[in-house]
This record gives C-alpha cells, structure tokens and sequence, in this order.
C-alpha cells in the first residue's frame, strides 16, 4: 500500500470516528459530550451507572441505532462492491440477485399475517432474512446448471426471481387492502428503534463475511481476467465464486432484514471509490465498506436529529444519491469520449 | 543425463464433450520439453477444448492427463499455477486495471497471500513487459488499449508467470505482423531454454515456419500428428482445410502458399472454354 492510500484509509476512519462521535450528541434531546462519555465508561464498567433519561437516550436508543446504521451502510457497500467484481459487471448492486424482494417478500408476508393475528417478536427482521435466503437458495439452484456461475446465468436468474416476488409482493398489498402503508413504509427502509439486538444479528454475520471477503480480495483482482485464466493462475474460481456470493449475500441479507430496502449506497460506494482508488480489491473493498458506514450514518443522522420530519432513510438515500450518480455518470461519460 | 523422451504433458485416450455434443474424441497425444507444437485444424475442429484440457483445470469426461508423469487431478491449483501458464483466445475485462497490475498478477502463484511482491517478482515483471514491448504502456489502463496492445499484455502476462509450459490460444490472432512474429520468436527463446510450448495457431504458414511439431485436429480428433515435414502437405491441406494450396521448402522451413478462389480449378474451366 503506497503513502497516499495509507492516508485516503487513515483519513475514512477519522472520518467514521467523527461521525459515530457526532451522531451520538446530535438529536431531538440535548446531552453533553462529558454526559456520553460518562454513560458509555459506565456501560463499560469503568465507571458506576447512574441510571437517567440522558444515559438510556445514549445508550439504548442513539448508539444501537447509530450503530446499525453503520454496519448496514458498509455492509451494503462492501457487498455492492463484491457483486460488482463477481459479475464482473461496474452497475451490479447487492440487491442483483434478487436478495432485497426476496426480504421484501418475507417481511410483507410477516405484516400481512400480524394483521390477522399471527406474529411474534422479532417477526419481520426473521422473515425478511429467510426470505433473502431462500430467494438466494431459488437464484442458486437455477443458475446451478451452468457449474461455474457465469454472471449471465446469475443475473439473469435474479431478474425472473425479483420479478416474480415483486408480483407476490403486490398481490399481499392488495389482500392486506387498508394496512399496506406498514407494508409500503417498510419497504422504504428505516433504521428507527433499532436496539442491540440488531446490532448483534449485524455484526455477527457481518464481520466473518468481511473477513472472508477480504482473505479472497486478491484472488477476486485475478477473477477479472477471465474464469480460464483465474483458473491458469491457481485460483479455484468456482469455489471463490460460491464463497464470496454466499458472503456477500448474506450481508445483504442481514441489513435488508434489519433496515429495509437502502437503495444507492451499494451501487454507488464502490463505483464512486474505484474511480478514486482503481479496481484493486485489496484497497476497493475494505474502503467500501469504511464509505459506506460513513454515508448511511450521515444520512440517518441528517434525518434523524437535522431534517424538520424523519424521512424514511431509503428514501432519503435514493433522492440524494440517484441525481448523485447521474452527475459521476455524465462525467465518466465525457472523460471517456474524449 | 535427463530423459528426453520422457513427456512433460501427455493425454490419454480422452474425450470431452459439451452438452453431449462431443469436442474430442480418443485423444492420445504427447508433448516434449524443448519443443513447440502448433496446433491446427479448421474451426470448430476442438483447438480450443484441447488448451482447456491441457490447463488440467477441465478434467476430461473419458481419459487421463498426466503432467510430468502424475495424474494432474492429483496436483493442487496452485502447483498447476506454478508448472503451466495459459493465454486464452478470448478474454474482456471491464476494469481499470493498469498494464503492470495485470502482468504483476502473472506472479500471483508465486507471491503468498498477503505479502508484497518482492524485487525478484518486479524484475520478472519488468523483463515480460520489456520483452513484449509494452513497457511504455505499463501505468495505462487495459481497458484503453487495442486488442493487439491487449493480447501482447496477456502474453507477458503469461511469460512473468515462470512456467516450463505455455498453453498460448491464438496468441497472435489480433496482432500486426510485427508483433506476431515476435511472440512467436518469443516463443522460440522460451523452446531453447527448454520450455514447452503448445499453441493454437491459425495462420498455417507461420505455425509451419515457428513449430517443430504440428497436431492436426479435425471434428475433435487427431487427423496427424509429427513434425512439420511429415504433416503439412498438400494433401492434408486439401483433405482438412479444403484448400487448394502448395508446400514448398524455403530455408529448412515449409512455406505455405495458397491457392486464390481455388486458382487451379478456375484456370482448369477456364481454359477448358477457350478450347470450344
């Protein structure tokens, strides 16, 4: 890793540091930074607690929340930028394969049957994770044919999958008939009242899919020339390929269940930082999912404690983000024609 | 004393096929370290399937591959990463990576996982971009080269790998003469260090002129196979190319010269017309 990277990376995790320090003292009540430091050396032990509004305000609604959103924000990143260099397409997003109507469908289902009485704790996060794996079981076992998982095949399967669930999707809308706004808000994605428990399922399967991800990041860098000759120089293509699709998709999974549907931050995080940095795996990979961290937690901070009335953070993410990439879009547009 | 004899890479009694549809059929070969074979037929004919069986990385439906003597199932990837190199006919890539990057992954079977590359890996580096011409271009990016700048960078891609076999796949389809017959003079340097060399080549005279064996495939079986004096003649050409053409010796090598819009038949009409 040469000086000016070292730096770019030391400069995203003052920038993570900064955020996740501002996130906590902004918001509707007032608490001062000697109050956080307090609570949170308590929390640690460090300290005796003294149990008051300003101290469960920090610690059980702002920093799970906060939290969340940064695991969500990188995990999305991380696994946009995965799915990119898999499917060896720059525009693939971690929602590709179908994994968002897969978690879609799932937690439509979860409200759907709450309205007539059958539900429990923790419901719709669990159907939504089942039903972003099953869609991926389904995506898998159609693309399975084609031994080594071309992107073609991939997409393609993830098309017809997405496809058919959206149409599930609408037809509980329509039975669910006066109740569909819970079904719509979901959808739009939302990170209020996210506890620690969330925090946990993130972070549980969040972290061993980064690792994973970034032990394999050099052999994603020779995936590029081709399967033949990935292969040619050692690496077990297929196998890599399983590995890092079930990764991946299993971080999106996680943060689907856990905030809805964000849209943009996996399309545009990686595509954004390989402009800046170049398509190194090794370097695109951990700094997606540092950007990513860094934006989703500004975005939920903006709308959270800064915006006169909470938006829906999918919302959110997509109006700012659409016109965004539009701009980078024209511009690369341009570079290239030159 | 080595054996000279004994071969590097040999595969026996193999077939493979796509969907059912058979590529090759009872393939019994043998390839000799030292020596470049070309290997040639029409399209379709089972070149292509033949290099991806001999990478070791698509094991045969029917048959044995045996790299210097040991089933190549047994082998790791990576020692197979270590021993053969390939450069495929067909390769896109949809991100920026610079020329040196791509080279530098040629050592990805020699640099352990989360080390850096040492000088020894930049000095092979250097060495395949200078040898392939293309060290003006090592901070330029694949994706704004031409195909034939691209296709020398694979080339060098391949030589920094270091291995004693070379699988090239039409290594000099999209190149400017120039070029072409310098990978192919490449490819010679590397047969007289002792290397093995197996390419497809599709322009028969050069494959005659630069091989010293030749592997004639038609419909995915082996038509002939032996030196280039005992393989490319005219019936061959006529029987398998469906070509009307002459072999003529120039300089030790065999020169393929062909006949234009069948020219003997068309003369032959021709003058059997002026005759009425």
């Amino acid at each position: 890793m040469c000086a000016s990277h070292r730096s770019f990376f030391l400069a995203l995790v003052a920038l993570l540091a900064i955020s996740l320090a501002v996130s906590i003292w902004l918001g509707f009540m007032a608490v001062t930074p000697w109050q956080i430091m307090q609570a949170i050396a308590a929390r640690l032990g460090l300290a005796t607690e003294t149990p008051t509004i300003a101290t469960v305000v920090i610690l059980d609604v702002r920093l799970p929340r906060i939290l969340a959103a940064a695991l969500v924000g990188g995990g999305l990143a991380l696994a946009g930028g995965v799915f990119q260099a898999l499917l060896l397409n720059p525009l693939a997003d971690p929602y590709t394969l179908g994994i968002s109507s897969g978690a879609a469908f799932g937690a439509s289902l979860a409200i759907a049957l709450s309205l007539i009485g059958l539900s429990f704790p923790g419901a719709i996060p669990l159907c939504a994770f089942l039903g972003a794996l099953a869609t991926l079981a389904v995506v898998f076992s159609l693309a399975g044919h084609d031994r080594a998982f071309s992107s073609n095949t991939l997409i393609l399967s993830g098309i017809i999958i997405a496809a058919i669930l959206s149409a599930g999707i609408g037809f509980i809308q329509y039975l669910a008939d006066r109740e569909v706004a819970a079904i719509v808000f979901w959808l739009m994605g939302s990170l209020v009242g996210r506890s620690w428990a969330d925090v946990g399922v993130l972070a549980l399967l969040s972290l061993p899919a980064s690792l994973i991800i970034f032990y394999h990041a050099r052999d994603l860098n020779v995936m590029a020339l081709g399967n033949a000759t990935a292969d040619s120089l050692g690496v077990d293509t297929v196998r890599t390929r399983k590995l890092l699709l079930i990764s991946a998709s299993l971080m999106t999974a996680a943060s689907v269940a856990v905030a809805g549907i964000i849209g943009f931050v996996g399309l545009l995080v990686p595509h954004l930082l390989r402009s800046v940095l170049g398509p190194d795996n090794r370097l695109l990979l951990p700094a997606s999912f540092l950007t990513g961290a860094i934006l989703l937690l500004a975005a939920d901070t903006l709308t959270r404690a800064v915006l006169p009335h909470e938006l829906p953070i999918g919302i959110l993410t997509a109006l700012i983000g659409g016109p965004f990439f539009c701009l980078i879009f024209k511009r690369q547009q341009m570079r290239n024609s030159r | 004393m080595t054996n000279r004899a004994a071969p590097v890479c040999q595969l026996i009694a193999c077939s493979f096929a796509y969907a059912g549809v058979a590529a090759l059929s009872g393939i019994n070969l043998s390839f000799q370290a030292g020596r470049m074979y070309g290997l040639i037929g029409p399209n379709g004919g089972g070149k292509t399937t033949l290099i991806n069986l001999l990478t070791g990385n698509t094991p045969p439906d029917v048959g044995q591959l045996l790299i210097h003597g040991r089933d190549a199932r047994i082998y790791k990837k990576m020692e197979l990463a270590r021993l053969l190199a390939l450069t495929p006919q067909h390769f896109a890539i949809d991100f920026a990576f610079s020329v040196e990057d791509v080279v530098m992954m040629g050592r990805h079977p020699h640099i352990a996982r989360f080390a850096n590359p040492s000088a020894r890996d930049r000095q092979v580096v250097n060495e395949a971009l200078a040898r392939l011409d293309v060290g003006p271009l090592r901070a330029r990016f694949l994706t704004h080269l031409s195909g034939g700048e691209r296709q020398r960078v694979m080339v060098a891609r391949a030589l920094a790998q270091e291995t004693g076999i070379l699988l090239m796949d039409e290594a000099t389809a999209n190149l400017d003469i120039r070029h072409a017959l310098d990978i192919m003079a490449v490819l010679r340097e590397k047969v007289d260090e002792g290397g093995l060399v197996i390419a497809a080549i599709h322009d028969l005279d050069m494959a005659a002129a630069f091989c010293d064996e030749l592997v004639v495939l038609r419909q995915g079986r082996v038509y002939a196979h032996g030196a280039v004096a005992a393989t490319m003649n005219k019936a061959m050409l006529a029987e398998v190319f469906q070509v009307a053409a002459r072999v003529d010796e120039e300089a030790g090598r065999r020169r393929v010269r062909y006949d234009f819009c069948g020219g003997e038949q068309r003369a032959a009409t021709a003058a059997g017309e002026k005759s009425i």
